[in-house]
């Protein structure tokens, strides 16, 4: 074992190389990796070894030589729009530490606003911390946390919030705060705007700042949320080019890409907006009007009930009915099932080979004759959940299977079958609300 | 105390590195003959200008954010950057993906280049890092998608054997390669730099030597030797701009300066011997200055700098070189110089600042006798204009010139109430471009009652080419803070086995390659071009025999058919580079023409058909390709004729034709070498008809 000195102190580092012994001279790192020993070189470098090549560490006398990046001090412009922001964590809301290259979160206003100082001219921040998480660590208990960091920012005068986030639950997260402001027919009090980011902050290309310009733009100045489709709006990257960020529908939103800067697309919708960022700062240029009224404003925003639970299926050829037998003896409050294409299910057999199809068959029609919640949603994620096309979708509806007519993408139609349950109205009222169109994620006029 | 450091600056070429305390290092960039390093994407360039460009290649805009300098604070640079709004296009060739693009995670190191990266740390006795650990290394000017350079340090602490000497090699690293640039395009939104990524992400290694250097020629030595080094593990890329080597240097009263572009080393002593000069220049122009403002003197050696001393200086400095920017475009309504009317109608400006005591210290332009500019701080105040992107600037130790009269610099002086030891300097741009580049002149001319800033410089290039061996400044040199962790690439730990395998098996060294062909019977000329062509492998190869059974073939015909255009010839035609002409086919044709087998005339086109068309060297023997060879000679009537037919055809010819030897003796050699060709049919060795002719005619003159 090594006794390695503490971060920051420098050290002679002698190791045992192949070729034979070599000196190093720089601070000490944390290790990079099990077993290893690290240290930063004057030149730039970090350089490791694994502990069995060490053959001596030398403290040297120099006093170490850490500087405490001081808080730095940023005036904000009273007369602008207060914005509060909501740090959950994420790529976008992080900084790195130059010489270890460890991610720490960066939420104070001042820290924000020192990197990304166009946001002076946009609007006056305020910054809430929610604890750094990675989005897919994320429970319905967060989105609470979130709907009500919304509902302080706005009893405490703020026009809009921005939520960052980690991105690949970003879209979950904006189809819950749609749903917990507007599920019930209102519209939230300002406009909430969930951001994140695809290259982190600490490089060059990152997008992280274009998006927050663009989303605090929206929050500070985009249009009343009328409550349809704009309760909740996610902000990114509209293309591969810097320049433009799109504003989708919170509750019809999708990461469809791991990697790439335009992650995020509408499903079976237009954008809402772009966000222009021209020399002369961000401009917004609107899509096609909505052919809504704006709803009344809700006072607070409908909480999801943390105890419920919903078992998910994807319906392919390995979907085995003990599974979902499992989940119908556990009491599950629904079961939400990933249909192919149209919404279909493997439940015929027309071979007679293949019984476990007809299991599931007649288990799902028991648990729908026993007011058992059963949703279908299409994995093909765009296009629309239709049972009257074949037999097979006209069983599917006669057992009691709820879908028929979606537009709701999958991952907007788990968080409103979560807020349908939260009502606990019974099955009917989930089907009702399943053929409603509750916030903008079900729209009569869908077409792309 | 050291003495003041002597040499005459006229004569940079005379200047005495020893005396000086002369320090040099360099750092060589090549770029490998491997795959790009962290896309699996293949190396490759396409020769296309910005109008070339394919439509069909996609294009992405991008701008990079430099909020903060790499010094922590924003500097004019960064501001210039951020003023100016630069954005970057992004062209994206076949050989460019989403990590090119920066739009996906790189993938861990190619394998071979790090394998060529270790022989050449083994071949210069260095000391391997077992961990490899990849860096970003922070880059703003937009040649890399990402915003930084990916860098892995390999290994430390080697040596190369130059024949003046030893000289260290403190780290060997593994680099890509950045973006190359294709345009530039300004327009008042701002500026558009076009780059394609066939060349992002290349494998580069870079070799930075310790400062051993002894002297400018032996930084050229080093850098020969370097190069030769590299290229002998046979995995690097040759041609223009595969290699570049920066230099290191410094003497005891300047500081080290990083110079960039020196690709042709035939020019690094003249740009060393300039460095020295210049900064011996300015240390004595800071000590002129310091004398007569009554500041303590600057020591001849950095190491006896003085920071309360230097702190008190700078204080001086400023408080005489007050940044007072003054708008005088009013005064050059009515300019001679076309460049300034037309800018003013434009609506630039000429903005100025006085320079107090600074007359005569700026310099006017003043030649080598090799036709370098000396140095003089009036260069370097137009390098730090440039830092906001103007052209230049005009000083008063140059003026009344390029337009500006004897009237325009008195109203001038007037205007900033210069009194005569005062300077003064103009620029020419908008406002808030000319006030950067002022602020930059200012700050650079208070620079200049110190010692020289650690900077990197460039060599003035004109037509693709140094102007004259001299520099200008780029930036300041950045520290170790430009570079920390890719966090998105795991450690790569390098076994013993690796090592060992890589240490057990090392390239042969050029001199072991030209000794391996003592032997051969070469000629001097075809010995250097096998070692440069690199062929001297599958020269020997062919003169062993055993490539496929091929039996040997004798060298130097070997080496005239490797050298010579018999590939090209073969490949004419079929579709395939002659890179593609495999080795077994030529090897048993040229057997075949050694042995008489064929004449020489059929060697092209029944290699060609044994190529194409013949049995496959690796199932068929050669017995039986020879064999399918021959009978292909023989249809084809490239079989020669036996001797006695030739020579029963040119006793004939000679014969017919006493007449015509008679008259022209030698001279008829052309017209009788038809004659007989055409008796014998296609079956004739043009080289044996003609020496039976030239016999015969001797004979006969005799």
């Amino acid at each position: 074992m090594v006794d390695w000195p503490d971060p920051g102190t420098p050290v002679k580092l002698t190791v045992k190389t192949w070729a034979g012994l070599a000196e190093h001279t720089g601070l000490a790192l944390p290790p990079a990796g099990p077993k290893l020993v690290t240290l930063k070189l004057i030149n730039g470098y970090n350089i490791s070894f694994p502990h069995s090549y060490v053959e001596s560490v030398e403290e040297l006398d120099e006093a170490p030589m850490i500087e405490e990046e001081p808080e730095p001090e940023v005036e904000q412009d009273e007369s602008l729009p207060l914005v509060h922001l909501i740090h959950t964590g994420g790529t976008i809301a992080s900084k790195v530490d130059y010489r270890t290259g460890a991610v720490s979160a960066r939420f104070t206003p001042n820290e924000l606003l020192d990197a990304v100082p166009e946001l002076r001219s946009v609007a006056r921040i305020r910054a809430v911390n929610l604890g750094s998480m990675w989005s897919d660590d994320i429970r319905p208990r967060h989105w609470n946390r979130m709907l009500q960091a919304t509902s302080e920012a706005f009893s405490e005068g703020a026009v809009g919030v921005v939520i960052t986030h980690g991105t690949d639950t970003l879209h979950t997260s904006a189809a819950a705060m749609s749903y917990g402001w507007a599920g019930r027919g209102g519209r939230p009090p300002g406009r909430i705007v969930l951001t994140g980011s695809q290259r982190s902050p600490d490089r060059g290309s990152s997008d992280a700042a274009e998006n927050l310009i663009s989303a605090v733009h929206w929050a500070a100045n985009g249009p009343e949320p009328t409550g349809y489709r704009d309760s909740s709006v996610v902000v990114l990257h509209a293309g591969s080019s810097d320049g433009s960020c799109s504003v989708l529908p919170g509750c019809a939103t999708r990461k469809y890409h791991s990697s790439r800067r335009d992650a995020f697309k509408p499903i079976n919708q237009e954008p809402i907006a772009h966000v222009s960022l021209g020399p002369e700062g961000p401009s917004i240029e609107m899509g096609e009007p909505s052919a809504f009224d704006a709803r009344p404003e809700a006072i607070a925003p409908m909480m999801f009930d943390e105890s419920t639970r919903i078992a998910q299926f994807v319906a392919d050829a390995h979907l085995q009915p003990d599974m979902v037998q499992a989940a119908i003896d556990a009491d599950y409050d629904a079961l939400l099932f990933h249909g192919t294409g149209l919404g279909h299910l493997p439940i015929a057999d027309p071979l007679e080979d293949s019984p476990e199809n007809t299991r599931l068959r007649i288990m799902l029609a028991d648990h729908c004759a026993g007011e058992g919640v059963v949703i279908v949603v299409t994995q093909t994620i765009h296009g629309p959940i239709h049972m009257d096309v074949y037999d097979k979708g006209r069983d599917q509806q006669e057992m009691g299977i709820i879908g028929h007519g979606s537009l709701c993408p999958p991952s907007s139609a788990l968080v409103k079958l979560h807020h349908l349950l939260s009502r606990d109205e019974g099955r009917d009222a989930v089907a009702e609300g399943w053929d409603s169109d509750l916030v903008g994620e079900n729209p009569p006029d869908a077409f792309s | 105390m050291a003495i003041e450091p002597r040499g005459d600056i006229g004569n940079p070429q005379d200047l005495d590195p020893t005396a000086l305390g002369f320090m040099c290092g360099l750092e060589i960039h090549q770029q490998l003959a491997t795959g790009k390093l962290h896309s699996r994407m293949p190396s490759e360039l396409f020769d296309y200008g910005i109008a070339e460009v394919p439509d069909g290649w996609p294009r992405s805009s991008r701008r990079l954010r430099a909020s903060r300098g790499e010094a922590g604070q924003i500097d004019i640079a960064a501001r210039f950057e951020h003023r100016r709004n630069r954005s970057f296009v992004y062209v994206q060739p076949p050989n460019a993906g989403l990590i090119e693009m920066d739009e996906a995670p790189p993938l861990e190191h190619d394998g071979d280049a790090v394998d060529v990266v270790l022989t050449m740390a083994a071949m210069m006795d260095a000391k391997p890092v077992s961990a490899l650990q990849v860096m970003r290394k922070t880059v703003v000017d937009g040649s890399n998608t990402s915003g930084f350079q990916r860098t892995t340090l390999i290994a430390t602490d080697g040596v190369v054997d130059t024949p003046s000497g030893v000289v260290g090699v403190d780290v060997i690293c593994l680099e890509e390669d950045s973006a190359r640039k294709l345009d530039t395009q300004s327009s008042s939104s701002g500026e558009t730099v076009f780059y394609t990524l066939d060349r992002l992400g290349m494998p580069l290694v870079e070799v930075a030597t310790a400062p051993d250097v002894q002297t400018p020629e032996h930084a050229k030595e080093t850098a020969l030797t370097l190069g030769t080094l590299l290229r002998d593990t046979r995995r690097v890329r040759r041609g223009l701009g595969s290699i570049r080597q920066d230099l290191n240097v410094s003497i005891a009263c300047g500081d080290r300066v990083e110079i960039k572009g020196c690709q042709d080393l035939d020019w690094i002593p003249r740009i060393i011997s300039l460095e020295m000069a210049r900064q011996l220049h300015m240390y004595r122009l800071a000590n002129e200055l310091r004398s007569e403002a009554n500041l303590p003197p600057l020591p001849p050696d950095r190491d006896d700098d003085k920071i309360p001393v230097e702190n008190r200086v700078s204080v001086a400095a400023t408080s005489r070189l007050s940044l007072n920017i003054h708008d005088l475009s009013d005064r050059f309504e009515t300019c001679e110089s076309e460049m300034v009317r037309t800018s003013l109608s434009e609506g630039s400006r000429v903005q100025g600042v006085a320079l107090s005591g600074f007359a005569g210290k700026i310099g006017s332009k003043r030649l080598d006798s090799d036709g370098a500019q000396l140095p003089r701080l009036g260069r370097e105040l137009a390098s730090a204009a440039r830092l906001a992107g103007v052209a230049g600037i005009f000083h008063s130790d140059e003026l009344p010139a390029y337009g500006i009269s004897e009237t325009e610099v008195a109203e001038v002086r007037q205007t900033l109430s210069l009194e005569e030891p005062d300077a003064f300097v103009l620029c020419v741009a908008p406002a808030w471009q000319s006030e950067l580049a002022l602020e930059a002149v200012v700050e650079r001319a208070r620079g200049a009652y110190h010692r020289i800033t650690r900077e990197v410089r460039n060599v003035v290039i004109r037509k693709g080419q140094p102007a004259d061996g001299t520099t200008t400044a780029m930036r300041p040199l950045p520290g170790g803070a430009r570079m920390y962790p890719e966090t998105d690439i795991p450690i790569l730990k390098v076994s013993i086995e690796r090592w060992d395998g890589i240490r057990d098996n090392l390239p042969l060294s050029t001199e072991q390659r030209r000794e391996r062909l003592q032997n051969l019977e070469l000629s001097q000329n075809q010995m250097d071009a096998i070692l440069s062509s690199e062929m001297d492998d599958i020269l020997i190869m062919g003169a062993e025999g055993g490539l496929c059974g091929c039996k040997p073939v004798p060298a130097k015909a070997w080496a005239s058919t490797i050298l010579d255009n018999t590939r090209a010839d073969l490949a004419e035609g079929t579709g395939h580079d002659e890179s593609k002409v495999p080795w077994p086919v030529l090897t048993l044709a040229v057997h075949a023409r050694e042995e008489d087998i064929i004449t020489r005339e059929g060697l092209v086109p029944l290699a060609r058909k044994l190529w194409l068309e013949g049995p496959s060297s690796t199932e068929t023997e050669f017995e039986e390709r020879l064999e399918w060879f021959t009978q292909q000679a023989e249809e084809a009537g490239f079989t020669p004729a036996d001797t006695g037919e030739v020579e029963a055809a040119v006793e004939e010819v000679i014969s017919e034709n006493m007449d015509m030897i008679g008259e022209r003796g030698m001279g008829a050699m052309g017209p009788l070498m038809g004659a007989v060709m055409q008796k014998l049919g296609g079956s004739a060795d043009g080289k044996t008809v003609s020496e039976a002719l030239r016999r015969k005619i001797t004979e006969l003159d005799n």
